[in-house]
């Protein structure tokens, strides 16, 4: 079991104030871990911070992170890109503005390795995309294969950028919201699609997702963002069963479930996250939190409450619940 | 309900016509372009000379076979050179510095503020007349256009997704144009060439007939037409055909652009 990413204290800036602040977390060869919280928390950014393809106007004012033990922006550009392209795997939020609508599936799946490996080696990938692609579940590859985009369904699609990512062998796989724009059925055939790879590989996976029921079924580790911060993390039996972060037990309460009470009204959290929230001294959630008091506006600390589970809030050593 | 692309087909009818006179002028020409008939001057239209004969006694039927050829030839040839040249420009301020970009893109905007006609004819009086000159004027005036179109296309490509990801693993540049931009701005391309060769047809009959394109005795369109205007009132005639012919053929590249555009949408469109 080795370390395969690991992110120290990441802050990002960009000409407003904070993006993500003082993010840490460590990742395990056979782990998963999945990012959760709210559009605009920071989740896909702290994914861009470690593929480095952050927006030109934001900038990684402090922090390091560790791919496979190297600190990633060290590196030179090109040794950057051989790093990142070697080891790690992106599958994209809306695959489908991903798949050039104008070539051939083998070719641009072949395209990437290709480039790292040369010309000589079209063989090799073609037999590498052919294998990615039955991994992923595809029963006619020959068919696929030759298949522009357009012909194929969003669930092809879908399973054909895992295929890609799968090419050059990562050690890191990294997905942003894989079932998102799925329909039920395809969302589940992609979950239990990554729970399959998952077990084959030995990878790391690292998945944003709004999905609940999906982030239960399939990660280790937990990470709730909020406006930039990580506020509650831990293996997930401990975020699922026992979350201390007021926002992460306002989020648990979404979760659908089968004892919902129909006539109870739809839980919400009020407000949204704002610009202010993002660089505020204290905590970050306390202008949506219902348990806010006037020291929480002024100061916040990060508690250890085991050895995996950590909560950014003053109040939530249980005195003050 | 499937609608028809009219634009398409008509404008491919209008182009094969004109294609065919084309082609007609190599291999049937009745007469040579400046074989005067003097003493048969205003011919109407009859068995010898199908569409009747000028002031010269010369032979308008000939005459706008072989006008088929300069349109054709100068249409083509100016927009292909000016297309080239504008693509290069326009790729070249899109990849390059922001301090760059600025530079070239502003002095595009420049050449384009100049009315075409206006700029062809300004560089038909500096260059000289003639057919290679007036050639080079229009290739000229193509100049921005297509600077612009690749200067944005290829911004705009930049953006999309599989883009990103092609550039984020390092494929060279050269790659990156031709085997992930290219098809996707063909479309564009296309269109944009055939209502230029449109455009660059009107303007060598402009400039021929303002007397700075095609030299008498050669024969354009545009120069039968000034030719036929002094007559216009006892004549109306000699100035009928050539007319009818240079529509048709600015239409059918218009309609043929238009048409193709309709048609390769709709392919890149289909999800």
């Amino acid at each position: 079991m080795s370390r395969v990413l690991e992110i120290n204290n990441l802050t990002v800036k960009d000409g407003k104030g904070y993006i993500l602040k003082d993010i840490s977390l460590s990742l395990d060869s056979n782990e998963t871990m999945a990012f959760i919280g709210e559009s605009g928390s920071g989740k896909t950014m702290t994914l861009k911070a470690i593929l480095s393809i952050l927006p030109s106007d934001v900038e990684k004012v402090e922090g390091d992170v560790l791919i496979d033990g190297t600190e990633l922006y060290n590196l030179k550009k090109d040794e950057k890109r051989i790093k990142l392209g070697t080891t790690v795997g992106f599958v994209p939020q809306n695959t489908v503005n991903y798949l050039h609508p104008l070539l051939r599936i083998k070719d641009q799946m072949t395209d990437g390795y290709i480039t790292f490996h040369g010309r000589k080696k079209k063989e090799e990938a073609l037999h590498k995309a052919r294998k990615g692609l039955e991994e992923v579940g595809i029963k006619d590859v020959e068919r696929v294969l030759s298949s522009y985009p357009s012909e194929l369904s969003g669930g092809m699609k879908q399973r054909v950028n895992i295929a890609s990512a799968l090419m050059m062998d990562p050690s890191l796989l990294i997905s942003d919201e894989p079932t998102s724009a799925l329909d039920k059925v395809v969302q589940k055939q992609v979950a239990s699609l990554y729970l399959s790879l998952l077990e084959k590989n030995k990878v790391a996976l690292l998945v944003v997702s709004h999905d609940l029921v999906f982030v239960e079924r399939i990660a280790d580790k937990i990470a709730v963002f909020y406006a930039g911060e990580i506020v509650e993390s831990g293996r997930k039996e401990e975020i699922f069963s026992s979350p201390i972060h007021p926002y992460t037990k306002a989020l648990m309460a979404l979760k659908p479930s089968m004892l919902l009470d129909k006539t109870r009204p739809l839980e919400e959290i009020k407000g949204y996250i704002s610009e202010e929230d993002r660089n505020n001294e204290g905590c970050v959630f306390s202008s949506r939190c219902p348990k806010c008091r006037k020291e929480c506006m002024e100061r916040v600390e990060e508690r250890k409450v085991s050895d995996t589970h950590r909560v950014k809030c003053i109040l939530s050593d249980g005195r003050t619940q | 309900m499937k609608k028809r692309n009219f634009s398409l087909y008509i404008g491919i009818i209008l182009v094969s016509i004109i294609l065919f006179l084309f082609l007609l002028s190599f291999v049937a020409l009745p007469y040579e372009v400046d074989a005067m008939d003097t003493g048969n001057r205003f011919a109407e239209a009859s068995r010898d000379h199908i569409l009747g004969t000028d002031q010269f006694g010369r032979d308008i039927y000939s005459r706008i076979l072989v006008s088929t050829r300069s349109a054709l030839a100068v249409g083509v040839t100016s927009v292909f050179f000016g297309a080239l040249v504008g693509l290069f420009i326009g790729a070249v301020a899109a990849l390059s510095p922001k301090a760059v970009e600025v530079v070239v893109m502003r002095g595009v905007d420049a050449m384009m503020a100049f009315p075409g006609i206006l700029s062809a004819m300004v560089l038909s009086a500096i260059l000289g007349k003639g057919v290679m000159n007036a050639s080079i004027a229009i290739s000229f005036f193509m100049v921005p256009v297509f600077a612009r179109l690749s200067y944005s296309m290829i911004l705009e490509n930049g953006k999309k997704g599989y883009v990103k990801a092609a550039r984020s693993y390092g494929v060279s540049l050269p790659r990156l144009l031709v085997f992930h931009m290219l098809p996707d701005m063909l479309t564009r391309l296309v269109t944009q060439f055939s209502s230029s060769v449109g455009a660059a047809i009107l303007t060598e009959s402009s400039l021929s007939f303002l007397g700075l394109g095609i030299q008498p005795p050669g024969a354009s369109l545009g120069l039968m037409l000034s030719e036929a205007k002094a007559y216009v009132l006892i004549e109306p005639y000699q100035a009928l055909w050539p007319g009818v012919v240079l529509s048709v053929a600015v239409l059918g590249f218009s309609l043929l652009g238009d048409g193709i555009n309709a048609v390769l949408s709709k392919e890149n469109s289909r999800e």
